[in-house]
């Protein structure tokens, strides 16, 4: 394969591992827009649903959509349980920003160790099969059904998500408490009961990516503070409230760290994310595509 | 004996380590969650200049300044940028020192790390055992002296105003940024001296002992005592490493134990911010803003 064929295939499948990126950082980011919270506990949420897929695939037996289901039961139940059980009382007492952040790091190394005991260390991988034959054969350019299903999975999730927020009495709701928490609060918005949709939705958004992450490289626990310190500085690069931000920040990351991989040795590529992540906080904090704060 | 040596050695070491942090997390109001990037550079300085002939304190103080620099380089988006912001940049920080541990074989031994090092000599005496428990010991009382010193001085005073209303001490003409990026380097200067003295006492380093998991350590040794009054991590320390020592009589699996033993951890953070967000010592509220 010759060096510029070799360069194109690392930008697919940054595209790739970008689309994850998006969809973990979206999440991330919802609970940070509407409920101010730095959802680090977020990666355990990921985790929880990727296992509870695992767990339900091969030691339930079970067919892959009610797997899947047992997967979004997972994640959904972790994350509004720790949105009632921890962010809750912890906002009602007037805890500042650092001790949520503190407190969702604490939940986070918790959650990931119990999984580390229940599963292993080296966590879960599963085979994606016949998922991994190219959608064009013959063509030098590889992309397989499983890479155009992750892109497809994520424009839709996104689309989804654009059309919950914009459209939607809840998604108005959620973007009044973003924009304005006093204002909206006037209005007669429950807060409480929105910002428990707004994790519940945040986890759900967990499932795609673990599960791809689950039949792609395998999802391994002590990954979860990496996997949400990606998806803090895709979150950051994107801006504050911008979908759009969010997906073109992830697959900017994507596609810079495999492309890195083109050059160097492939441990060097989180160097990227975090020297991008360095620069842009330098020069403009508000990110990408966010508005001047 | 020796094992009570050593485990005193140890706590010494996080004593400098979580005392230094203080000066940002509980003075400062800065998070970071960088300080074990800051120790596994005093310790790799001291493993990689042993091998020249510049002698032990003078790779200690290599190690000190090249801390101090990229303590700098943490502090920079700190001037603009606080919270969350700051926490992500410098867990960016400890990843990318990781990452470079792991990868510049050359320079650092790649996974393995790197081997013999060689005691501390004082004096033309080399240091062994309760010897360097006692040169640890003199180190952390100094460490502590001086940080209790300058964190009452105006400086200090500085420091806590910056945190408490940054905006008023713009106001009053002070020079905020001096202030945290100064503040930022003598932490780090501080912590690669801990770690060059832990190159010295293990005799080896590999970067299994430098990663995140011992930045959370440390800053939950802050927390746990209460950050804002320095002896508070100074008992958080001493209890956070004997705590394992006693769970270490506990029947389970090799793997399990130490799983178990960073899941205590992370529910220990927990439980301090919903019971006791000050600390086991502190006073008043805690409100680090970062």
């Amino acid at each position: 394969m010759t060096s510029s064929m070799l360069l194109l295939n690392l930008i697919v499948d940054g595209v790739t591992l970008g689309c994850i990126y998006s969809l973990i950082a979206i999440g991330f980011s919802l609970l940070w827009w509407i409920a101010g919270i730095v959802h680090i506990a977020h990666g355990a949420t990921m985790l929880a649903g990727g296992f509870a897929l695992f767990a339900a695939l091969e030691m339930g037996g079970a067919g892959l959509s009610v797997a899947l289901l047992a997967g979004l039961l997972g994640a959904v139940a972790l994350g509004v349980i720790v949105e009632i059980f921890m962010y809750r009382p912890l906002l009602n007492r007037g805890t500042d920003e650092m001790g949520i952040l503190t407190a969702s790091l604490g939940a986070l190394i918790f959650f990931e160790y119990a999984i580390t005991i229940a599963f292993g260390p080296e966590g879960a991988t599963l085979d994606a099969g016949g998922l991994r034959t190219p959608v064009i054969q013959g063509l030098p350019l590889v992309f397989d059904r499983f890479s155009a299903l992750i892109v497809c999975v994520t424009l839709l999730t996104f689309l989804a998500l654009w059309f919950l927020l914009a459209k939607t009495q809840i998604g108005r709701e959620m973007r009044a408490i973003a924009s304005n928490l006093d204002l909206a609060e006037v209005l007669g918005i429950n807060i409480r009961l929105v910002q428990v949709y707004a994790a519940a939705i945040a986890a759900a958004l967990c499932l795609p990516p673990a599960a791809f992450l689950l039949f792609n490289t395998g999802l391994v626990p002590s990954e979860a503070l990496h996997v949400v310190l990606v998806a803090s500085v895709v979150a950051i690069l994107g801006g504050r409230g911008s979908l759009l931000g969010a997906l073109v920040a992830g697959l900017l990351i994507g596609v810079a760290e495999s492309a890195m991989t083109w050059r160097f040795a492939a441990g060097w590529r989180q160097l990227i994310t975090f020297s991008l992540l360095y620069v842009l906080l330098l020069v403009r904090p508000q990110g990408l595509f966010g508005e001047r704060v | 004996m020796a094992y009570l040596a050593h485990l005193l050695t140890i706590a010494n070491i996080y004593i400098v380590l979580a005392v230094s942090l203080d000066l940002l997390v509980g003075y400062t109001g800065l998070i970071s969650l960088a300080h074990a990037a800051f120790f596994a550079i005093g310790a790799y300085s001291t493993a990689i200049l042993q091998k020249s002939d510049i002698g032990p304190f003078a790779a200690m103080a290599t190690g000190m300044a090249v801390a101090a620099l990229l303590s700098v380089l943490a502090a920079l988006p700190s001037l603009r940028v606080r919270g969350v912001y700051l926490l992500i940049v410098t867990i960016a920080l400890q990843i990318v020192t990781t990452v470079v541990l792991l990868n510049w074989g050359e320079l650092t031994g790649g996974p393995g790390g790197i081997a013999r090092i060689p005691p501390l000599v004082v004096f033309g005496q080399p240091l062994h055992g309760l010897a360097f428990t006692a040169l640890t010991s003199v180190v952390a009382a100094a460490v502590f002296a001086v940080c209790w010193r300058l964190m009452h001085s105006p400086f200090g005073t500085l420091l806590q105003a910056v945190r408490d209303d940054e905006l008023s001490c713009l106001m009053l003409g002070k020079n905020v940024a001096l202030a945290k990026i100064s503040v930022f380097a003598f932490s780090g200067a501080l912590a690669a001296m801990a770690g060059s003295l832990y190159a010295h006492h293990t005799s080896y380093v590999d970067p299994s002992g430098f990663d995140v998991i011992v930045s959370i350590l440390i800053l939950l040794m802050v927390m746990l005592g209460g950050a804002g009054t320095l002896y508070g991590p100074v008992v958080g320390a001493i209890t956070l490493t004997l705590l394992p020592e006693v769970l270490r009589f506990m029947p389970a699996p090799p793997g399990v134990a130490a799983a178990s033993k960073q899941l205590v951890y992370g529910l220990l953070l927990v439980i301090i911010i919903f019971f006791r967000p000050q600390g086991l010592l502190g006073k008043g509220r805690f409100h680090a803003r970062g």
